[in-house]
């Protein structure tokens, strides 16, 4: 069995990359590039966001830019009864169906372990982060990338069905094609909050019970989340 | 790798231990050529993932009434009102959207260990393997990073022989059987999930194989290099099979004899007559007694392979 060993060195500046253990996306504190293990260290865009007065941390996201296509969006009524009942068949009524031309859409998701990421995907969907401003000369420390680009194309369509099921209506079933033609990394500043960490000013949270490498990342930064919360 | 927490002596004072048991010939303990325990590695892959997704569907709402019946009667001739029974009546439902969040991990056998007699782990294991630390879907903790210096020194490292994309194919098996149990309840269930964040670590198991001699068979156990149990093992049993084969050769004979004796009589008696000459039957006499003889011989071979094998104990 061969094995192949991968220097976490950047490519570009030869600076030593740092990261925990679970980690496949590095990020470089010297000139600032990120790099994401796949066979080998991939370059990978990375959108450093303006700071804001209360962060504490920066946390990296996906953002997928997709060409999107609902070819069939079936809805029902969140109540029902129109099911119809027979000794062998179950038909439902009342469903709505609808289709939608294809469409430009991005989305911007986590790109660290969490068991909420989809949700969290909706909630920036909905409430984008207004401070998406390319920001040069800070190099951010960042930790907890562990979602590989496949993933992220994966789950960019999976935002897409969430943005679609969180909508008024109650949604029944979705044909849906998310192509995705680009990707960057975005760091956006996070402050600690009781219970959890507030993303982009209060757009998202994320708890702590649902973040799954916390604990590593604080640990990482020094911080204390004890120390800092604020109601 | 898991390191071995036993020694090659530890391994052997199991086995050892385990001679001593009142089901294991009493001689073994004594007389056994015990070899050298060997170290093995086995491999298992360590996969990891999340399961993404969400499950749509129609939660049923019922009513409960009570309704008459009626049936008729055993005479078949008038219709008899019966108790009032309570049955759920469907009303509708009411629309679900679940999200699914899965994090799950499996360990899967990466070398064929049946020919150790240990089953092995795979999406489809119900069970857990007695005696072993490592199962399903629990890693023990004190796995270290496997190096050269550790791989040089000890052990017999054995190659994996399930490829890597073999284990992705059953984690993303184990993983949506999982995650499909997420809202089983729902009617008109429609589910979409993704796996991401797939994983895959080798990792490697001690096994202690010690074999010894005993009576000219060689005997095999496998010491656990975690536990200290034994896993899989053959030891010779106690011997009562020799009396079994005695005793089932001698009711043979005895129940044989009388009807070749009385053969014997009946030929000496009236003569054989072929093709209009007589004849004597001392000839089929012999012929029966070799043939006879021979059943015995093969039906003590047939035995003794059986005894062999059903005299052994086997853990």
């Amino acid at each position: 069995m061969s094995d192949q060993v991968i220097a976490l060195r950047c490519s570009s500046c030869g600076y030593s990359l740092d990261g925990l253990n679970t980690d496949i996306i590095f990020f470089c504190r010297n000139c600032g590039r990120a790099w994401v293990l796949e066979e080998g260290l991939t370059p990978v865009r990375i959108l450093i966001t303006s700071p804001v007065s209360s962060m504490d941390l920066y946390l990296p996201f996906w953002k997928i830019d997709a060409r999107v296509l609902i070819s069939e969006r079936i809805s029902r009524p969140s109540e029902t009864r129109s099911i119809v009942s027979s000794s062998t068949l179950r038909i439902e009524k009342g469903l709505d169906i609808t289709s939608f031309p294809e469409k430009n859409d991005n989305f911007i998701f986590p790109a660290f372990s969490s068991s909420r990421i989809l949700s969290l995907g909706v909630s920036l969907y909905e409430n984008p982060p207004s401070l998406l401003k390319r920001v040069d000369g800070i190099n951010p420390p960042l930790y907890g990338g562990t979602v590989s680009i496949q993933d992220a194309h994966n789950l960019a369509e999976a935002v897409a069905v969430g943005v679609e099921i969180a909508m008024d209506d109650s949604l029944a079933s979705l044909e849906i094609s998310v192509k995705p033609f680009a990707e960057e990394l975005i760091a956006i500043p996070c402050s600690i909050i009781r219970n959890g960490v507030s993303i982009s000013d209060g757009k998202a949270f994320i708890g702590y019970d649902s973040f799954i490498d916390s604990r590593a990342i604080f640990a990482k930064l020094d911080l204390n989340p004890e120390e800092r919360v604020t109601d | 790798m898991l390191p071995t927490s036993i020694s090659g002596t530890d391994a052997l004072r199991t086995v050892r231990k385990k001679m001593t048991l009142k089901n294991i010939h009493p001689a073994a303990f004594r007389e056994a050529n015990v070899r050298k325990p060997e170290l093995f590695y086995v491999p298992f892959w360590y996969m990891k993932a999340q399961v993404n997704g969400y499950a749509l569907g129609v939660k049923p709402k019922f009513k409960e009434e009570e309704i008459s019946l009626i049936h008729d009667d055993p005479q078949n001739t008038m219709w008899v009102l019966a108790p009032k029974k309570k049955i759920r009546v469907g009303i509708g439902g009411k629309a679900v959207e679940k999200e699914i969040h899965i994090d799950t991990s499996i360990n899967i056998t990466a070398a064929d260990l049946e020919p150790l007699g240990i089953p092995s782990l795979s999406a489809d294991t119900q069970f857990s393997i007695t005696g072993m630390e490592i199962q399903s879907s629990h890693l023990p903790d004190g796995v270290l990073v496997l190096d050269r210096r550790i791989q040089s020194n000890e052990g017999t490292f054995v190659d994996p022989t399930v490829t890597l994309s073999e284990a992705y194919a059953q984690l993303e098996k184990h993983s949506i059987r999982l995650a499909r149990g997420s809202g089983r309840s729902l009617e008109n269930r429609w589910d979409y999930m993704i796996i991401s964040g797939k994983r895959a670590s080798l990792v490697y198991y001690p096994l202690w194989i010690t074999s010894f001699i005993f009576k000219g068979r060689t005997y095999h156990a496998v010491v656990d290099g975690r536990t200290a149990a034994i896993l899989r093992g053959r030891f010779p049993g106690k011997k009562n099979d020799k009396f079994l084969l005695a005793n089932l050769a001698g009711v043979f004979w005895a129940a044989i004899l009388p009807f070749l004796a009385n053969i014997g009589i009946w030929m000496n008696g009236p003569e054989w007559k072929v093709q209009g000459r007589t004849t004597g039957c001392a000839g089929v006499l012999v012929l029966l007694v070799i043939g006879a003889g021979y059943m015995t011989f093969r039906f003590i071979q047939v035995l003794e392979e059986m005894a062999k094998k059903g005299s052994d104990y086997i853990v």
